[in-house]
């Protein structure tokens, strides 16, 4: 089992860190490539913006959980 | 708003929108993969943090990997959905116009003048665009027989669609003009169609190999009587033509192709407008010369039977009622490559058709030239190789009708 010191743990987590923020950053870049709800008609129109919502409920977790594990390092 | 492009050996219909929905989509699941691979890699690191950070980490990872594949799963759907809409619209077309060959035509006519009356009652004088009266117009003239009907009307007394020879003069010096590029160009270098102006444009290239290609583009009709004067852009020109007859224009436009210099055998790219449509479609299904593509803007001649492997680029205004006095396309699958749209603004002209003027089909241009579907951008392509990139050479033409018994200036070339 090894052993870090004070100084090596303190990197080690500014290091997770830094990976956390930056996926954190995609986070954001994958709210901005889901499209808009298309101007379509009827029922496909609200099928398909069904479908966007969801997708846009799985980048809000993985953010949310990404911001949740950076405050609890 | 939005082009819509269909047919062209596909039975899918894309918008632009869809196009953009499933572009953003696939990005959207390889950068959630990517972001996958990178929580992941935090989780296998060999420092990787313990309890709860770790446990909110893997609710991540999850969550992306779900996402990518989510977002992926969709955009296979657009495709499908397109397909999809795509065997509707046949299907629908079929059945228009199998009622249509059932009811015959008296009803025909009948449902084109009910139309007519409803689209009156709501919009007042503006009932050409209506789209139930372009529909009835289509049904009505798939149920004519134009080419009967048109010998009923030539064999009545006072030379009402009766067709003349033809001469051609040439309007204007040989000018050298850059090659045009994309469907904007085209769109722009057809005549205006005016009383006594040029209804032809001749443009030459003289590609690297010494080949030669040429484009003729035409113009639209000029003159609306009935009964034939001086001018071969008229009604007559407009009802042999969808009949499949031998117009006055078209003639007219061959004979200037060939004072300009063509040679059987060299590749002509036809253009034109509503009734300069009807020339181009002739031109391209004549055989006289080959013809890699056809370009029609508000022309109606889907009831013609291109050759087959001919590229035919139909672009119709769904609010445009010329189209559809061509009646609909003869096969069940449109082999025509179609972009539709409702006219953009295009301010008055033709003929009090709005939706019908060529300033609005520029505008559908424009869009074509912009647009990502891979069949138009294909058409691009095809279009520039057809220039070579060169210059070319541009002489434009006038056409005449010679009275019948007026000498040997043209032969009226039947019906």
């Amino acid at each position: 089992m090894s052993v870090l010191s004070v100084d090596e743990a303190a990197t080690e987590r500014a290091a997770v860190r830094a990976h956390l923020r930056a996926a954190e950053a995609d986070c954001l870049l994958l709210y901005r490539l889901l499209p808009a709800v298309p101007g379509w008609s009827g029922a496909a129109s609200w099928a398909f913006g069904l479908r966007l919502a969801e997708l846009r409920a799985r980048v809000a977790a993985a953010h949310a959980a990404l911001a949740a594990a950076e405050a609890a390092l | 708003m939005s082009i819509e492009v269909s047919g062209g050996g596909s039975v899918a219909v894309e918008t632009e929108a869809m196009l953009e929905a499933r572009r953003d989509l696939i990005e959207l699941a390889d950068r959630a993969d990517e972001a996958y691979g990178q929580i992941h890699g935090v989780l296998d690191a060999a420092q990787a943090p313990a309890g709860p950070p770790a446990w909110l980490l893997a609710i991540a990872a999850r969550e992306m990997r779900a996402l990518a594949r989510d977002a992926d799963a969709l955009a296979r759907e657009l495709d499908a959905a397109a397909e999809a809409y795509g065997w509707v619209e046949r299907a629908l077309l079929a059945r228009d116009q199998l009622l249509a060959h059932l009811a015959g035509p008296a009803p025909a006519i009948d449902d084109a003048a009910t139309a007519l009356a409803a689209s009156a009652a709501r919009h007042g004088a503006n009932v050409a665009g209506d789209p139930q009266f372009v529909r009835a117009l289509r049904e009505l003239a798939d149920s004519v027989s134009l080419p009967g009907l048109l010998l009923m009307v030539q064999a009545l007394p006072g030379g009402v669609l009766d067709e003349t020879p033809v001469t051609v003069t040439q309007a204007s010096a040989p000018q050298a003009v850059p090659a045009f590029d994309g469907f904007t160009d085209l769109a722009t270098r057809i005549p205006a169609g005016k009383p006594g102006k040029p209804q032809v444009r001749v443009e030459k290239y003289e590609l690297a190999g010494g080949e030669r290609h040429w484009v003729v583009y035409s113009a639209g009709t000029i003159d609306w009587s009935l009964v034939p004067s001086s001018e071969p852009w008229d009604d007559t020109s407009n009802v042999v033509g969808v009949a499949g007859g031998s117009a006055g224009s078209s003639r007219a436009a061959v004979q200037a192709l060939e004072q300009a210099g063509w040679k059987p055998g060299e590749p002509v790219l036809p253009v034109g407008h509503s009734q300069g449509g009807i020339v181009a479609t002739a031109i391209a299904t004549s055989g006289v010369a080959p013809v890699p593509m056809l370009v029609t803007f508000g022309s109606p001649t889907a009831g013609v039977r291109t050759t087959p492997g001919l590229l035919d680029v139909a672009v119709e205004h769904t609010d445009d009622p010329v189209p559809a006095l061509g009646g609909s396309p003869r096969s069940l699958v449109d082999p025509r490559l179609l972009v539709r749209e409702a006219a953009p603004a295009a301010g008055p002209g033709a003929g009090g058709l709005p939706a019908h003027a060529m300033t609005g089909y520029a505008k559908t241009a424009i869009e074509m030239d912009r647009s990502t579907d891979p069949r138009l951008v294909n058409a691009r392509t095809t279009l520039t190789e057809f220039t070579g990139g060169q210059k070319a050479t541009v002489t434009m033409w006038r056409g005449e009708r010679v009275p019948a018994t007026g000498g040997p200036g043209g032969s009226a070339g039947g019906r």
